[in-house]
């Protein structure tokens, strides 16, 4: 029986949203008893599933059903309020490309800022250097600010980076679809590669045909609730199902 | 390959302070020599005005004093401000990967001692000239003071890092209080000046008395306020344990904060 790499144990994420913000002095020192009514909201409800290595999870579900809060918690961004995730080997999180970089620093200074944040060593970035500026396709541009570059050109190399950190999970966050359709194909293939080399992928899309195409399994979130986790094709078309019936209502 | 390493830490450390540094003087004509420009300035500019107020009498002495008043200062300004604005300065990153934060408060309280590190060049010119010529004794102890200030802005920022997330109005409290905290500390006069209720109170404030026990050890090589010093480290080390726990209870969530 394959190891889990992956275990999320009765998983629930609370958001507290307080009725009005207090987060200045003034609002503390004039009313300092003053109870603030909170709302608790609950992105993710007792969820548990396991994934195996070589795995790749396709995470599907309505705007708002908990996906990307299910992606953060396993990328230790946010804590679980209640359970537990267990999380066997190195990760990277692929969640909105490129929004760590400094827009007033080159491509170049960028690529080891990025490398070093995401876990690798200067060392590993400076030897997967040309690799990583072949691969985004920036030579030219590698000493220009990125504040210059086009959004295709930031999405590139953000990607080009973290392929580059050979983790042992990635987390996708609507990251196949980026850039242009010949970019689209190389980061896939790239991607692919990485999974058919014994890499584990959790992929959160709304691009059904990419997760049918890819994912051998796929969990189905409904309100913060696992609702289905089994085979990709069974889970679509439930989703499909409630899709449909979510717009005849 | 292996993420996350000890390496790696060390690594980011380095990294965040070079960006830092990078960033501040990006886009300046002067660049990087504004570190040493600032207080050089400000130094001019004080030395000039209270020289006048002391009836018009230059002496290298008040300079050296003053120079080194000025630098000490510094460094504590910017080791609470960089250590504040640790967190929220990598908001954007802070968001999208989970990395060890202690790093980013380290990296902003290592900014304020590279630029003093930078500052005490101005220093050295000055015992090159021959106002000065520290003994042994003078410069370890010196040395002491330094690390335990250092240690102590670490410290606080642990606590003032997490604090300017909840409480975002901190950034203009704290910039008012070093105001205080400049004109409380002797910077420009010194304590021996002061008496009565004022200079009392005066040497209650930390500051003042690391920049009073700072220039006796340097320029004149005498060791004072040992006592002060010890139980200032003392304090240093209970405000790192307390702000350790701070810092790590408060972390787990600080991106939902953010």
């Amino acid at each position: 029986m394959d190891k889990p790499i992956i275990k999320v144990d009765n998983v629930s994420k609370v958001f507290e949203i307080p009725h009005e913000s207090r987060n200045t002095l003034k609002s503390y020192f004039l009313h300092p008893f003053k109870r603030i009514g909170k709302e608790r909201f609950y992105a993710l409800k007792s969820v548990d599933f396991e994934i195996n290595q070589g795995d790749f999870v396709g995470v599907i579900g309505r705007n708002g059903s908990g996906k990307s809060t299910l992606l953060k918690i396993l990328a230790g961004i946010f804590e679980p309020t209640k359970g537990k995730v267990h999380v066997n080997g190195t990760l990277v999180p692929f969640l909105e490309l490129g929004v760590g970089f400094n827009p007033e620093l080159t491509g170049r200074e960028n690529i080891y800022l990025n490398g070093i944040i995401l876990g690798m060593t200067r060392k590993y970035v400076e030897s997967k250097f040309d690799e990583i500026v072949d691969f985004a396709e920036i030579r030219d541009f590698i000493d220009l600010q990125v504040k210059n570059y086009s959004s295709g050109m930031v999405i590139r190399l953000a990607f080009a980076i973290a392929v580059e950190a050979r983790a042992d999970i990635y987390l996708l966050d609507e990251v196949l679809s980026v850039g242009d359709a010949g970019f689209q194909k190389k980061s896939l293939e790239k991607m692919l590669s990485l999974l058919s080399n014994g890499a584990t992928g959790i992929l959160v899309s709304h691009n059904i045909n990419d997760v049918k195409k890819y994912c051998n399994r796929v969990i189905l979130l409904k309100k913060g609730e696992v609702v289905f986790d089994g085979p990709t094709d069974e889970g679509i078309k439930i989703f499909e199902s409630q899709m449909g019936l979510m717009s005849e209502e | 390959m292996v993420l996350h390493t000890k390496a790696n830490h060390r690594d980011l450390l380095i990294e965040l302070i070079r960006t830092n540094f990078k960033l501040r003087y990006n886009n300046s004509i002067l660049g990087f020599f504004w570190v040493l420009m600032k207080p050089f300035l400000y130094f001019l500019m004080l030395f000039v005005v209270f020289t006048a107020f002391r009836g018009g009498e230059a002496s290298a002495e008040y300079g050296a004093n003053l120079l080194l008043g000025i630098i000490i200062y510094t460094l504590v300004n910017e080791g609470v401000i960089f250590g504040m604005h640790a967190l929220t300065d990598l908001a954007g990153v802070i968001l999208k990967v989970n990395f060890p934060r202690q790093v980013a408060v380290t990296s902003a309280v290592f900014m304020a001692v590279v630029n003093f590190a930078f500052n005490t060049v101005i220093l050295l010119i000055l015992a090159i000239l021959g106002s000065f010529a520290p003994t042994i004794e003078g410069f370890l102890y010196f040395v002491f003071i330094l690390s335990m200030t250092i240690f102590a802005l670490y410290s606080i920022s642990l606590f003032s890092s997490i604090l300017l997330v909840k409480i975002r109005d901190l950034h203009h409290i704290m910039e008012l209080v070093m105001q205080l905290v400049f004109w409380g500390s002797a910077v420009f006069y010194s304590i021996d000046d002061m008496s009565g209720a004022f200079g009392q109170l005066i040497r209650l404030n930390p500051l003042a008395l690391v920049i009073h026990a700072s220039r006796k050890a340097l320029l004149e090589g005498d060791i004072i306020h040992v006592k002060a010093m010890i139980i200032m480290s003392l304090m240093s080390l209970a405000l790192y344990f307390l702000g350790n726990l701070f810092f790590k209870k408060n972390i787990k969530r600080i991106a939902e904060f953010i």
